[in-house]
């Protein structure tokens, strides 16, 4: 069985409860007045044992009066009749209204009480309703046992008063039911239309128009909430959905400048018969092209590859230290040809768990960045330290800086923070998208600073680590 | 020395043919896999090239099948993918290398040749081509008998290049060599290496035996 609807749930109880209370409040009243009218009976029935009470007290053996008057007060009565009848002590009927006998029998009434308080609903022999009371009386005639007095009162009446009443409110109970569900449902309804409103946007909303958002107007502190975090999402996804887009034109940009060149080299090239060593010019120039298409190749590929979370590295304990000294001694040449001084600082053994040639491939690639960004007569430094946990590398320039709008795109692919700077010198901006691919392999992080300056990056591993 | 290249590729497979003939390999060419199966089996070949993807029976199935037979051909894969997977199983099933495409043909032609140095011939400590002389135990080297003053990573490139004279070696097998640098640098770093040596080695000199290859490295030879 599918779950209820939140509208269900919501009409369920709104209707379960307005009704519970409703028939608490209706079963009350009825009580109320059952017990009401109890206590009037009572004290009707009382009012005439108090009579005969009385008239006892002052003639006590004027049994004749008694009748006389018992006779009198039930003829007197049309709708609430009281019959009553007089025993002596050993339960012989001294007086009784006429017709009594015939509807209860002195046995049939409850044991005698001395207040005026308890009367108790009993059956007539022939089914009458009757409200009954026995009362033993305290002042009997001197040196005799004291009377009882039984009285009962016919209450057809009320019986059917109160049955109509019953009925009238079964049909009351039921249109009640009716109204909760309907009204419930409608208050379900109105509560729920935000949520339909939501429901509707993010159900429109697909790659065409991710700039759609759901609109926070007129909806409920609690749907607030929803709809901002669900709009926090959207732009989430609409940022790296047009990451990625502009990402597969960068691609195919990157592929046509080498394609083209190699395209417009091979036609002009066949367009005449040329010498041997145009031929060989031309075709030594596509060997180029190539050799850079296959470097792109290389590089998304190596991006996609490590941003596969099944990519595992293969670590070695590496001395960072000597490690930094490989790659200087690499670069130094060509530092030094532009006038940048390369040097490594490493305080201490720095050892830590890294793939060597990915660890290589980072900080060189950080290494190329500075020494192309440094001008003549500055300084790239690289620095190594440890803590108990990890190792830190720093590749530190004295160059011009980065503005701070591009900072937090650096790490970015393709993201070239002087956009003139062309693709020509091998640069497509891959470069530190890499190297923070590679940290983030090692389960470490990149950071970087700069200012007017120069620029600092830095690289921290975990030294030891189990799984990235 | 003869190769068998089991290449569906037409265009690849027609270069590769004629850069191994023009290094002087007898090429051999099937262009499905079960074809190149039934070759391996009835010729004796001193190597085989084989693509992963190809008709009829994958290069897996080849090699695997080649090996059941007990045959110690030296195999070198060339695969599209990189997928660490793929490696795996390919030297797994036999294969002795890999290349992942697209590759340099002077990366492959240098791979063949180690392949086919199976028990490499002891190095001369004296490597001498033309008028250079590299001793490669006392770490000196000369030109025309004047003594050549070189750093030590100076002195590894030009006896890494008068090692394996006459081959081109590309900028990353140098630095690997060199430097022990495992990564494709794109820039120009090992460009200035050469120049310094070149400075030192060559400029002085008359006859030039460092030579640049455009797109593929530098190659050390005595040119006419």
């Amino acid at each position: 069985m599918p779950p209820w609807s939140l509208a269900a749930r919501l009409t369920a109880w709104y209707a379960g409860s307005a009704f519970v209370m409703i028939v608490s409040a209706v079963g009350f009243l009825y009580w109320v007045l059952g017990h009401s009218l109890d206590r009037e009976d009572d004290n009707q029935i009382a009012d005439q044992v108090r009579v005969l009470r009385d008239l006892l007290a002052d003639r006590p053996d004027d049994l004749v009066g008694v009748r006389q008057e018992a006779e009198q007060e039930f003829q007197s009565r049309q709708h609430t009749q009281v019959y009553v009848r007089l025993l002596d002590a050993n339960g012989r009927v001294l007086v009784e209204t006429p017709g009594m006998a015939k509807l209860l029998g002195p046995d049939s009434f409850p044991p005698p009480t001395t207040d005026f308080q308890s009367g108790s609903d009993q059956r007539a022999d022939d089914g009458t309703p009757l409200r009954v009371m026995s009362v033993r009386l305290s002042g009997g005639p001197p040196g005799r046992s004291p009377y009882t007095v039984q009285a009962a009162m016919d209450r057809h009446q009320e019986v059917e008063l109160l049955a109509e009443y019953r009925k009238h409110l079964w049909v009351v109970l039921g249109a009640a039911l009716v109204v909760c569900v309907v009204v419930g449902y409608q208050i379900a309804r109105r509560g729920l239309r935000p949520v339909q409103i939501v429901t509707d946007t993010a159900r429109r909303i697909d790659t065409a128009n991710l700039g759609e958002r759901i609109d926070p107007d007129g909806l409920p502190a609690e749907l607030l909430v929803l709809a901002d975090t669900f709009n926090h999402m959207l732009d989430r996804l609409e940022a790296s959905f047009t990451r990625l887009a502009r990402f597969s034109a960068d691609i195919a940009h990157e592929l046509r400048t080498p394609v083209n060149n190699l395209r417009g080299g091979v036609e002009v090239a066949l367009g005449k018969a040329r010498t041997p060593d145009e031929y060989r010019d031309v075709l030594a120039s596509n060997l180029e092209e190539c050799g850079r298409l296959a470097r792109l190749i290389e590089s998304l590929l190596f991006l996609a590859r490590a941003e596969n979370p099944q990519t595992q590295v293969v670590k070695d304990r590496l001395d960072v230290g000597a490690e930094l000294a490989t790659v200087c001694e690499f670069y130094e040449a060509a530092a030094g040809e532009k006038g940048v001084t390369l040097t490594v600082t490493v305080a201490g053994g720095v050892h830590a768990d890294l793939n060597r040639t990915l660890f290589q491939r980072a900080v060189g690639n950080l290494v190329e960045n500075a020494v192309a960004h440094t001008p003549a007569g500055g300084v790239v430094t690289l620095t190594a330290t440890a803590t108990d946990t990890s190792a830190t590398v720093g590749v530190t320039d004295t160059g011009g800086g980065i503005p701070a709008a591009h900072l937090p795109h650096v790490f970015d692919r393709f993201y070239r923070a002087d956009p003139s700077r062309s693709s020509s010198g091998g640069n497509v901006g891959l470069g530190l998208a890499i190297v923070k691919s590679i940290v983030e392999l090692h389960g470490g992080n990149v950071h970087i600073a700069s200012g007017g300056g120069g620029t600092h990056v830095t690289l921290t591993f975990p030294r030891k680590m189990t799984k990235p | 020395m003869r190769v068998l290249v089991v290449e569906d590729e037409p265009k690849t497979a027609a270069f590769l043919r004629q850069g191994l003939e023009e290094n002087g390999f007898v090429v051999d060419v099937a262009g499905r896999g079960d074809d190149g199966l039934h070759m391996a089996r009835t010729v004796s070949y001193d190597v085989v090239i084989l693509d992963v993807m190809l008709p009829g029976l994958d290069g897996w199935g080849v090699v695997a099948a080649v090996r059941q037979e007990n045959r110690q051909t030296p195999v070198l894969f060339l695969t599209a993918k990189d997928a660490v997977d793929d490696r795996v199983r390919g030297l797994e099933l036999g294969a002795d290398d890999y290349l992942v495409k697209p590759f340099a043909f002077s990366e492959l032609l240098a791979r063949v040749r180690s392949l086919l140095r199976r028990s490499p011939a002891r190095q001369a400590d004296i490597i001498k081509v033309a008028d250079l002389e590299v001793d490669v135990l006392r770490h000196r080297a000369s030109r025309a008998g004047v003594r050549l003053d070189l750093t030590p990573k100076e002195f590894a490139l030009l006896s890494l290049l008068a090692r394996r004279a006459g081959e081109v070696l590309s900028r990353t097998l140098i630095s690997e060599q060199v430097w022990d640098i495992n990564f494709d640098s794109d820039t120009n770093v090992v460009d200035v290496h050469v120049r310094r040596l070149r400075a030192k080695a060559d400029d002085p000199f008359d006859r030039k035996l460092i030579h640049t290859v455009r797109g593929a490295g530098y190659v050390l030879e005595q040119r006419s």
